[in-house]
């Protein structure tokens, strides 16, 4: 990769990334504006309404609810959609996801490496900034594990003709380097940095400040070294990380509420402005599924060209903690549908928004609210 | 609200096609890149007089378009992630250096794209680059690093099949 910084200035310019415009693309716009305006006028009113509504059914059901020993009776939707737990006009939460779970660290068990137990692989640059790091990947060809751990004792870069340039301990980005025990065929490596863009006051002076160094002499912490081919620019200096070795990616548990299955049941019709439906979360697995870190969810509608609605809300968990083993709640839903909207027919997209989000997807007849 | 009106259209036609330029370069798609724009200036239309008066409408453009971009990746990066750039290809019809590393940059994070459209095609500082991602400027050198590394290794030629040097001395 001769030059990646040309080839990218190259790529990038107002020539290769131009695209057409249209003449009316101000009018598009301002009609987005609009419809978004009246989206928002929609859900609010729907929120204050719901607000209200929930307010006289709790003055009303509440009684019959403490004499019937606490059980809430299911409020129809729909004549035939019934629902637990009522639906909350409130903003999704911040994403949560289970924390990965760290490797266990290497053990430190094994005598230190020598030389001829590792074979040196090739050097890596990665390039940023003007800061190089270059990588030198070792794997132990021995039939024993070895330590690879620690800074070695001496790296220095070297040119015939010049002085050898010795690195100095710790990297720009502080990375050490993790060591341990290097089992037999496994991969260990060591880190160096050069900098190409040293003020000139940090410069080496003369020709080894733009000299190419043409190989690096690496002393290990047992003593034994060797020597390989890099192509160091060491005019600004050399820094040396920790001997590491490779160390398995942390696992990530899978997000529980991702086990849900969604069913979406919506009326027959939903007249545009505010509408209501029903989705139910099952959950087919063993283990209880706990909402404790309560999710958002997704709810898109759209009949393949541009969509009328894309929202976003919290799932009330305010009432189920938790969704038993192979058991269902049934949630409602409701939708802002812009009231100049198309009728026809629509796909009513509905995903938790978890892990491995849980979607399902529903036809429905949108018609007109009848106003304008 | 006449004049507020007037002012925003008129944003919308002189800096469009600048944006789209923009958003293409972030995303490599041109549908995407015109969906955000679109997106992200509805946005903007929604609180127009205050953004305006704040001084500088177009940085809050483009800062809603790449957050709209990030949020879409995290939203679909199931279907998109990959664990490594795609193989290179090895047979006939080897692509131009322009088309394969256009579609290189297409694999990367959007926020170490981002940082490579801030740096290669708006020529930004690092301190810039920082302060419209929202984080520190070693974060965008390290995402720089992150990104051209990747780049390379995926250009480089293939490894000669004794790819490793001679056992130590």
């Amino acid at each position: 990769v001769p030059d990646l910084d040309r080839a990218l200035r190259d790529l990038l310019t107002d020539e290769h990334l131009h695209l057409p415009t249209r003449p009316d693309a101000a009018r598009i716009v301002r009609d987005g504006v609009r419809r978004r305006r009246r989206r928002r006028a929609i859900v609010v009113s729907t929120a204050a309404a719901a607000t209200v509504g929930a307010v006289i059914a709790a003055a009303t059901t509440l009684p019959a609810a403490l004499n019937a020993g606490g059980h809430h009776p299911a409020t129809p939707v729909q004549p035939t959609l019934r629902y637990d737990v009522s639906w909350v006009g409130i903003a999704p939460p911040t994403a949560w996801s289970p924390k990965p779970v760290p490797p266990p660290p290497p053990t430190l068990d094994a005598p230190r490496c020598l030389a001829d137990q590792l074979k040196v692989g090739p050097a890596v640059e990665n390039d940023g900034g003007g800061v190089i790091f270059t990588t030198i990947r070792l794997r132990n060809i021995s039939s024993h594990p070895c330590q690879l751990v620690g800074t070695p004792a001496r790296v220095a870069a070297q040119a015939p003709g010049l002085p050898d340039v010795v690195a100095t301990r710790g990297l720009h980005l502080d990375s050490g380097g993790v060591g341990g025990d290097l089992p037999p065929g496994h991969l260990g490596y060591l880190t160096v940095e050069t900098d190409r863009d040293c003020s000139p006051s940090n410069a080496r002076g003369g020709a080894s400040s733009t000299g190419t160094y043409t190989s690096l002499s690496v002393t290990l912490p047992s003593g034994s070294s060797f020597n390989l081919p890099a192509k160091l620019n060491a005019g600004c200096g050399l820094l040396t990380g920790g001997l590491g070795v490779d160390v398995p990616p942390p696992t990530t548990p899978t997000d529980a509420r991702s086990h849900l299955i969604a069913i979406v049941e919506t009326p027959r019709t939903m007249r545009a402005g505010s509408a209501s439906y029903v989705v139910t979360l099952s959950n087919p697995t063993d283990a209880a599924i706990s909402l404790r870190h309560c999710p958002g969810y997704l709810e898109d509608l759209s009949n393949g060209g541009l969509g009328a609605v894309d929202d976003r809300y919290a799932l009330n968990c305010s009432q189920v903690h938790a969704i038993a083993p192979h058991t269902s709640v049934r949630y409602q839903m409701r939708i802002g549908i812009p009231v100049d909207v198309t009728p026809g027919t629509y796909t009513l997209r509905w995903s938790l928004l978890v892990g491995h989000p849980v979607t399902m997807s529903d036809q429905v007849t949108v018609v007109s609210s009848g106003r304008r | 609200v006449d004049a507020d009106a007037a002012a925003f259209d008129a944003f919308v036609r002189a800096r469009l096609p600048a944006l789209l330029r923009f958003a293409h370069a972030l995303t490599g798609d041109p549908h995407t890149a015109a969906d955000l724009v679109q997106d992200a200036l509805e946005r903007t239309g929604m609180r127009w007089d205050r953004i305006e008066r704040q001084g500088d409408p177009e940085g809050y453009v483009r800062r809603a378009i790449l957050n709209g971009r990030v949020s879409r990746w995290r939203k679909h990066r199931r279907e998109t992630l990959v664990d490594c750039v795609p193989e290179r290809v090895t047979s006939y019809e080897v692509p131009g250096r322009d088309d394969q590393l256009w579609q290189l940059l297409a694999t990367l994070p959007p926020r170490q794209r981002a940082v490579l459209v801030l740096r290669y095609y708006e020529d930004l500082s690092e301190a810039q680059i920082a302060d419209i991602l929202g984080c520190a400027p070693g974060t965008v050198k390290s995402q720089s690093s992150k990104a051209l590394a990747k780049l390379r290794v995926a250009l480089s030629p293939p490894a000669p099949t004794t790819e490793e040097a001679p056992c130590p001395t």
